[in-house]
């Protein structure tokens, strides 16, 4: 692998790492709500979230394109707080992750929690817990197999992901050249070995990232 | 806590109307009783704090759950359930599936609502889970899932406690074994308590007071001794109907090991000796054990035979048999005989008659 490869690999597992991080912060909150809730604006919100599985990558690349862009409002807000422009940068490929991986995040999570019982929660609020106190102590505990589905899945489908980054990202070494583009351009000036490398590597990582999501589920179902 | 109130009128979504007011008071064990569907548990939830949204019916104040020094619910009040303080028992006891049986207990332990003194190798000991201790949840038997409620109950020192049909999924040899723990948790616990259950046997085992509820509504309350062995509360009873009746030890015959009972002047014998029973004895007298003649029979193998007067028929045309209530002194039994034998014998209401009682059971053993 050359030095260009290591700084992708290197970027890809920062962006990847980020993202699920921001992912489990974030959504996990929205996959409890969608799990509990009853309110009507449910059939909007899970729709919206389910989105990135069907659109093409391409299409989600376009208008968040056109939405960092400095003549944007929000484009024009990045760059008066940060004096940097949101497009083609590392910030922007981690909001188009976020955005594009949110599914694989919420839907795993959401099926687990709408199987925790209420009155399992109901008993612990008698006992003196809290609504934090039962989502740290009950909530996670019994969800455990659908977390361990949500982050690899996150995870890998954020390491795996090419068009949008195609679309936000560009190409630049270190900042936002990941190992799927890398991967591209061996392909494209004809570098087979250096592309088999990258392509194994991968094949291997989501192989092996897919086995341990499948051995969790099987260890974990008789629970 | 000296004691709980519930005054809740409200209407449900369904359509199902509320309308009670119910006090527990400290020291005493309150029953709510009733078909299910009365609405029972609804009360139970309403007073932990875990249904919402009903807090005005009209525009009335609809729920008020008041405790001696807080109020829990009112039209501007909902103190959340954690810091309520009660010890609920479900009917399926909502053990943490994800625990075992000690992280279940230290569960309870680490957030309990008031210091206690008992810790978890005395709960263990009493209920009897010494050996199931470090068990998963999933290999405990029904009878022992409720024994580890209960210990999680005691162990998270709560101020007012209330059980939801604790018995109800579970077979008659475990009720039977779990039944007189309840009874000690409450001399353990100087608390108020409401039980939940829809059977006969028992509420009138457990309660010092009984609501008596239909459809929402109270129907009747008061004492176990005062209702327990009223028409409305047995009516329905089929072969549970029973007389509920508060008697003294007055004699022991070492020659037959028999204990002589004085209800109301008479005697009623029971087997073994009972005297180290002081205060007054609780009695339970199946309404079918219970047979009516117009003369005393004295040459007959029943034991207990008191004289009586009628008080009420209670006949129902689409049933075989009639459930008679007799006033002895100041306080009644119940026979159920058929309708046939009420027309033969020609009973009336004020009739003097003799009552043969095949069988009676102690309640408080």
């Amino acid at each position: 692998m050359s030095a260009g490869d290591w700084t992708a690999l290197w970027v890809t597992a920062q962006l990847a790492t980020i993202t699920t991080v921001i992912l489990i912060i974030t959504a996990t909150p929205l996959a409890w709500w969608l799990a509990r809730t009853t309110h009507p604006i449910r059939t909007l919100v899970e729709p919206l979230v389910a989105l990135p599985i069907v659109l093409p990558p391409t299409v989600l690349g376009f208008y968040l394109l056109l939405a960092f862009s400095p003549s944007s409002p929000f484009g024009q807000l990045w760059l008066n707080i940060t004096d940097h422009t949101l497009a083609f940068s590392f910030p922007a490929l981690v909001i188009g992750s976020v955005i594009y991986s949110l599914p694989f995040y919420v839907q795993p999570l959401q099926v687990v929690f709408e199987n925790v019982e209420q009155s399992l929660l109901d008993a612990a609020a008698t006992l003196g817990s809290n609504n934090l106190d039962r989502f740290f102590a009950i909530i996670i505990p019994l969800s455990r197999r659908g977390f361990v589905v949500a982050i690899c899945l996150a995870f890998a489908h954020t390491v795996g992901e090419f068009g949008i980054v195609l679309m936000i990202g560009g190409n630049i070494p270190g900042e936002t050249r990941v190992l799927s583009i890398t991967l591209f351009d061996h392909v494209e000036s004809l570098q087979y070995g250096q592309a088999h490398i990258l392509a194994g590597g991968l094949l291997t990582f989501s192989f092996l990232l897919l086995t341990l999501v499948y051995g969790v589920n099987r260890k974990w179902q008789n629970r | 806590m000296k004691y709980v109130r519930a005054k809740i009128n409200i209407e449900q979504p369904s359509g199902f109307r509320l309308n009670v007011d119910i006090l527990a008071k400290q020291g005493e064990i309150t029953a709510l009783y009733g078909p299910s569907g009365s609405g029972k548990s609804s009360i139970l939830r309403l007073i932990a704090g875990l249904d919402g949204g009903y807090e005005q019916h009209n525009g009335q104040p609809a729920i008020e759950i008041t405790t001696d020094n807080q109020v829990w619910t009112s039209s501007n009040e909902h103190i959340p359930t954690h810091l309520r303080g009660v010890g609920f028992v479900f009917q399926q006891a909502q053990l943490f599936p994800h625990l075992s049986v000690r992280g279940n207990l230290e569960f309870a332990l680490r957030r309990k609502h008031q210091p206690t003194e008992i810790n978890i190798q005395q709960v263990t000991q009493w209920l009897g889970l010494d050996n199931l201790i470090n068990k998963p949840i999933s290999q405990l038997s029904g009878g022992e899932i409720q024994r580890v409620a209960i210990a999680r109950v005691l162990l998270n020192g709560a101020r007012v406690l209330l059980m939801d049909e604790p018995l109800g999924a579970l077979d008659l040899p475990a009720r039977k074994q779990i039944l007189p723990y309840i009874d000690q948790l409450h001399q353990k616990l100087d608390i108020p308590f409401i039980y939940v259950s829809h059977a006969i046997e028992e509420v009138t085992y457990l309660a010092d007071q009984i609501y008596l509820l239909k459809a929402g509504a109270v129907v009747k309350s008061g004492t176990t001794f005062a209702l327990g062995s009223s028409i409305e509360l047995n009516q329905s009873e089929g072969d549970a109907a029973a007389a509920v009746i508060k008697c003294s030890v007055s004699d022991f015959d070492n020659q037959y090991n028999i204990t002589k009972l004085n209800f109301e002047g008479q005697d009623i014998f029971v087997s073994g000796d009972r005297r180290a029973q002081q205060s007054d004895i609780k009695v339970r007298v199946p309404a079918r054990d219970v047979s009516l003649a117009l003369v005393a029979n004295t040459k007959s193998s029943i034991l207990n035979i008191i004289h009586g007067e009628i008080d009420q028929i209670h006949q129902d045309l689409n049933e075989t048999s009639a459930l008679i209530r007799i006033k002895v002194g100041a306080q009644y039994i119940l026979s159920r005989i058929t309708r046939r034998s009420v027309d033969h014998l020609n009973l009336k209401p004020q009739q003097k008659i003799f009552a043969q009682i095949k069988s009676v059971g102690l309640l408080s053993e």
